[in-house]
């Protein structure tokens, strides 16, 4: 589905953002992508996508140039969640989450219907998405993008940090969605700083340095032990199987640590 | 969603009634009276006058709806961001070569290019400007706007100044704004033109429209060729003011109180709020126009640009207070 080689991005100025990053999604396949501010994320989403083009390497959707795609074809491609949660218009929730079917209307209803559900988004669509929290923007834009995944199919699904502002609840109810997708056939590449959350989804991940090259990619236990954090973060992390699942998180010198 | 589709279907009509009302109210409007024309002269002129007001009126507005979605800014409008100024300054500048060259000032209406040319322009130096790295910035867009214009303005004052007679026949119309009598039928024409077809492509774009006031990558994976339709939102917002301004110069405030108003009756998509806010503005503008004629101050006419900045000021500043966006 996604097929990332050796892709570099430099802005205009010529400041590296990414260096040298590969990675291979496959339909259904859910990977995070992790590192510290600054380490390229969002760029490498943005290549992924096809909004930049890479300076050196190659990115492909489907086998095509990201970037080179025609507008209809990336649409049934792939969907994407940027960081921002900014809209530039009062729209209300609904008629954000239906600009994700805008290309393929048929069936539309159902999948708003999917993904309002399990998003808890019912009360809000006719509210203005100015009006919303910054976690209640997060769900909307996240709905409109799963609403476009939802039966298209082998398809991409990019979230950059779609979960910043979530509560727990919210965050749990995305982690079912994005696996229910995977599900559905639907690839997922998401950025997050929500390790414990990056660890649940993934089954592969590529941690980056902040200089923005690649630390470690592979099979999410291994790419994401703690050791492999370390040298990405700079600091020591615990990695700790607790009753309710697997917890990533660093080691504190924190007060109450005992 | 049908009821909501529906309710927002019927708020138009009401809108499109309301203007008609306002259109019939000028019709019936005479210095200091409410009373039908007297004759076929009198109901040419304030016919003329009552389809330029609601020509110039549309258009502003519009074109107001269309330049807040491209900069993704509630506050921008074709005055604030300099774009009638601009265009008000390229018309000067052709009134002042004519008149240069053939030794008396130009008796018909400026050519359909000066303001178009005069418009995008100052559009596109202001974009260029405050744009690099987006628009996100909300008051640099608006500073860059202002500023942009206060020195088209300024260019039109200098432009005046040079004129044979200092400009003094020129009036009000170039700086603040008015609704002229001598409107030729062929003016108008292109003036309406443009509003038709700014309104037409505007319904046609609409669903664009909305996905593009959201974060670019996120509209380019919905499918939408970002780039082309933020060139067709500047093009067609630089003709509507462009065709505005050639009829009755800058008028302020319209731009940004038309959407404002329409957002409030028909909802935030595009597809109804371009076609809204026309007719807000239109309504706007020319009841503005027949309370100019109404109301007599005992020292002639008042030039409706004063009307629309003296109420359209005081409703920017409530709506800066409330953020009634």
């Amino acid at each position: 589905m996604l097929s990332l080689r050796d892709v570099s991005y430099a802005y205009p100025d010529g400041t590296p953002a990414l260096r040298g990053a590969s990675l291979d999604l496959a339909a259904g396949e859910r990977a995070a992508l992790v590192g510290p501010n600054g380490s390229g994320k969002s760029t490498l989403c943005r290549v992924a996508i096809g909004a930049l083009r890479p300076t050196s390497g190659r990115a492909e959707l489907g086998g095509r140039p990201a970037h080179a795609l025609g507008s209809r074809e990336r649409a049934g491609r792939v969907a994407y969640v940027s960081p921002s949660a900014r809209f530039g218009s009062p729209l209300t929730a609904r008629r954000v989450i239906e600009l994700g079917r805008r290309l393929r209307p048929r069936d539309a209803a159902a999948a708003v219907d999917a993904v309002v559900e399990r998003l808890e988004l019912g009360g809000l669509l006719e509210t203005t998405v100015w009006r919303l929290s910054d976690g209640e923007r997060q769900r909307v834009s996240l709905a409109r993008a799963a609403a476009q995944v939802w039966d298209a199919g082998e398809a991409l699904l990019v979230a950059d940090e779609a979960t910043s502002a979530m509560d727990p609840r919210l965050t749990a109810a995305t982690l079912e969605l994005l696996l229910e997708l995977s599900d559905r056939g639907v690839a997922l590449l998401t950025a997050a700083h929500d390790l414990t959350f990056a660890r649940r989804l993934a089954q592969t991940a590529l941690v980056m340095r902040s200089d923005g090259s690649p630390a470690s990619c592979g099979a999410a236990a291994e790419a994401m032990a703690p050791a492999r954090l370390r040298e990405a973060f700079g600091v020591e992390f615990v990695e700790a199987r607790t009753e309710a699942g697997l917890v990533v998180t660093t080691r504190g010198a924190a007060s109450g640590a005992t | 969603m049908s009821g909501e589709r529906g309710r927002s279907a019927a708020a138009l009509w009401a809108l499109l009634a309301a203007t008609l009302v306002a259109g019939g109210l000028r019709l019936m409007s005479g210095p200091g009276e409410l009373a039908p024309p007297r004759d076929g002269v009198e109901l040419e002129l304030r016919g003329m006058r009552a389809a330029s007001a609601l020509v110039v009126g549309g258009s502003l507005a519009a074109a107001g709806a269309m330049l807040q979605a491209l900069t993704q800014n509630p506050l921008a409008s074709p005055a604030l961001l300099g774009t009638t100024s601009g265009a008000g300054l390229a018309v000067m500048v052709w009134i002042f070569v004519v008149t240069q060259a053939t030794g008396s000032p130009p008796r018909a209406g400026p050519p359909v290019w000066a303001p178009l040319v005069g418009a995008l322009g100052s559009l596109g130096v202001v974009l260029a400007l405050a744009g690099r790295g987006g628009f996100g910035d909300l008051l640099r867009l608006i500073l860059t706007g202002v500023v942009v214009g206060m020195i088209a303005a300024a260019g039109s004052m200098l432009v005046q100044h040079l004129l044979p007679d200092r400009g003094l026949a020129l009036g009000a119309r170039w700086f603040l704004g008015d609704l002229s009598d001598d409107v030729t039928l062929g003016l108008w024409a292109w003036a309406a033109g443009a509003l038709a077809v700014g309104l037409v492509v505007g319904w046609w774009l609409g669903p664009a429209v909305d996905a593009v006031t959201l974060d670019e990558g996120e509209a380019l994976t919905m499918g939408t060729p970002v780039a082309w339709v933020r060139a067709a939102l500047f093009f067609l917002a630089g003709l509507l003011t462009a065709g505005a301004v050639s009829l009755a110069g800058p008028i302020g405030f319209i731009g940004l109180l038309g959407p404002h108003l329409a957002r409030r009756i028909v909802g935030a998509e595009h597809r109804r709020l371009i076609l809204g806010s026309a007719l807000a503005g239109a309504t706007l503008l020319t009841l503005a126009d027949a309370g100019v004629r109404l109301i007599d101050l005992g020292a002639g006419r008042v030039p409706v640009g004063v009307v629309t900045a003296v109420a359209g000021g005081p409703a920017l500043l409530w709506l800066l207070r409330r953020r009634a966006w």
